[in-house]
């Protein structure tokens, strides 16, 4: 059935694109549906370019023959306050040489819809826009919850910091040596009053990161009981 | 941009130097972020920040780092995280391209605070296709040269990108003629 063709009655046609309209040739608004006549009540006979922007495609010269040819989708914003986003496409009506713009609008929230005074008897049965609302609105709750858990682990993060700095500097200035090694026996913080006891020529933060595994057999016979120093050393 | 620009940044980094590598790039940029969020809008100036840290931690050019983040960006972050999406893309390159201007625009309506370029093909035969490029964003001409050679990858095909045009002479665009 290549040739048959879909007749529809417009009240039914408007149960399935609510929000459609038609153009002519000079790209003229001859017909709207039922729901975007609620959102932009004047379109009839005005040019579609005094009633909207095209976002998509943003950048060519549209004629009647390009739309009609246009096989992509068609974002188009109202001019105005009102700023009414529709997603679609246009279709080339060969009987009556005109353009049928299907689509539907584009909302980010129910608010939205809410606030340009629509309701779901607005929108077509398979029409999935409401339910992705509903999507939508989950993942911002959870995109919110997951913001907050970063901000909280900075802030401890920035706390952690800021103690660790200040057992740090307390560390250096101490009077008594000390010397605090990683698992893997690599220094992580040491003291000036340490580099004097063991006589190292060198500044305590350039000694960070020295591996230490070796250390505590050359520095045992400064210990009195050093097999035991060594050994405590290991049991670590 | 959206955080997930700068996590696959940040997971290029990672994968190709190191997780130090990428600590020294977060105190070089002077960005203290430790986690981008993908869905969240971020300032575009960390992303230029951080590309620029990785070109002077890496040794690169900034030009290699924009290109090798293209790549990335198809091959890696698509790749695992669209992975389905990308595929409906196309059963080929060419489809892939065809397609590229409706996969930006449904893009550009799901986050609504994407400023995303836009993409016109033209051109097309059965072995190139001209893209089009238009981008409020300067500078990421390479990064979208990248995208392409990410893309001739992803389909296992050997691309010739070339660039026909470019907002540098004076154009309001980019074009590249990308053959195969």
């Amino acid at each position: 059935m290549p040739n048959q063709k879909f007749i529809f009655p417009e009240q039914q046609f408007n149960r399935l694109f609510p929000f459609y309209f038609i153009i002519d040739s000079d790209l003229k608004v001859l017909r709207v549906g039922k729901s975007l006549s609620k959102l932009l009540p004047e379109m009839e006979q005005k040019k579609i370019d005094e009633i909207f922007i095209f976002k998509r495609p943003g950048h060519d010269e549209l004629s009647f023959q390009t739309l009609g040819q246009l096989n992509q989708l068609i974002i188009i914003e109202s001019k105005g306050a009102e700023r009414i986003t529709l997603r679609g496409q246009f279709e080339y009506l060969d009987d009556s040489n005109h353009l049928l713009f299907a689509g539907t609008p584009w909302f980010y929230s129910m608010d939205q819809v809410k606030a340009k005074k629509l309701t779901l008897h607005d929108f077509a049965i398979n029409d999935p826009m409401i339910d992705l609302l509903q999507v939508l609105k989950t993942e911002e709750i959870v995109s919110g919850e997951v913001k907050e858990l970063l901000e909280h682990m900075q802030r401890q993060k920035n706390e952690s910091q800021t103690t660790a700095q200040r057992l740090g500097q307390l560390i250096t200035n101490l009077q008594a040596g000390i010397l605090l090694e990683d698992e893997n026996r690599k220094i992580v913080l040491t003291n000036n009053t340490f580099c004097q006891m063991f006589g190292i020529p060198v500044p305590p933060e350039q000694m960070v990161g020295w591996d230490c595994s070796l250390s505590a057999e050359q520095s045992k016979h400064l210990f009195t009981e050093s097999e035991a120093f060594v050994e405590k050393l290991q049991t670590y | 941009m959206y955080g997930i620009v700068n996590k696959a940044i940040q997971d290029l980094v990672v994968k190709e130097f190191g997780t130090t590598a990428w600590e020294k790039v977060k105190v070089r940029s002077g960005i203290d972020v430790d986690f981008f969020i993908s869905n969240q809008p971020y300032d575009d100036s960390i992303t230029y920040s951080l590309a620029q840290a990785v070109s002077e931690e890496t040794g690169l050019t900034l030009s290699q780092v924009l290109i090798a983040f293209g790549e990335f960006w198809v091959l890696h972050t698509g790749k695992e995280k669209y992975g389905s999406l990308m595929e409906a893309g196309g059963a080929s390159l060419r489809e892939f391209l065809i397609n590229l201007p409706n996969f930006h625009s449904r893009i550009m309506l799901i986050y609504p605070n994407l400023k995303p370029p836009e993409f016109r093909v033209s051109n097309v035969s059965e072995n190139s296709v001209r893209v089009h490029y238009f981008s409020e964003r300067i500078g990421l001409q390479d990064f979208v040269r990248g995208l392409l050679q990410g893309l001739g990858k992803l389909y296992d095909l050997p691309v010739e990108i070339e660039l026909l045009q470019s907002r540098d002479d004076g154009s309001d665009h980019e074009i590249y003629k990308i053959s195969w």
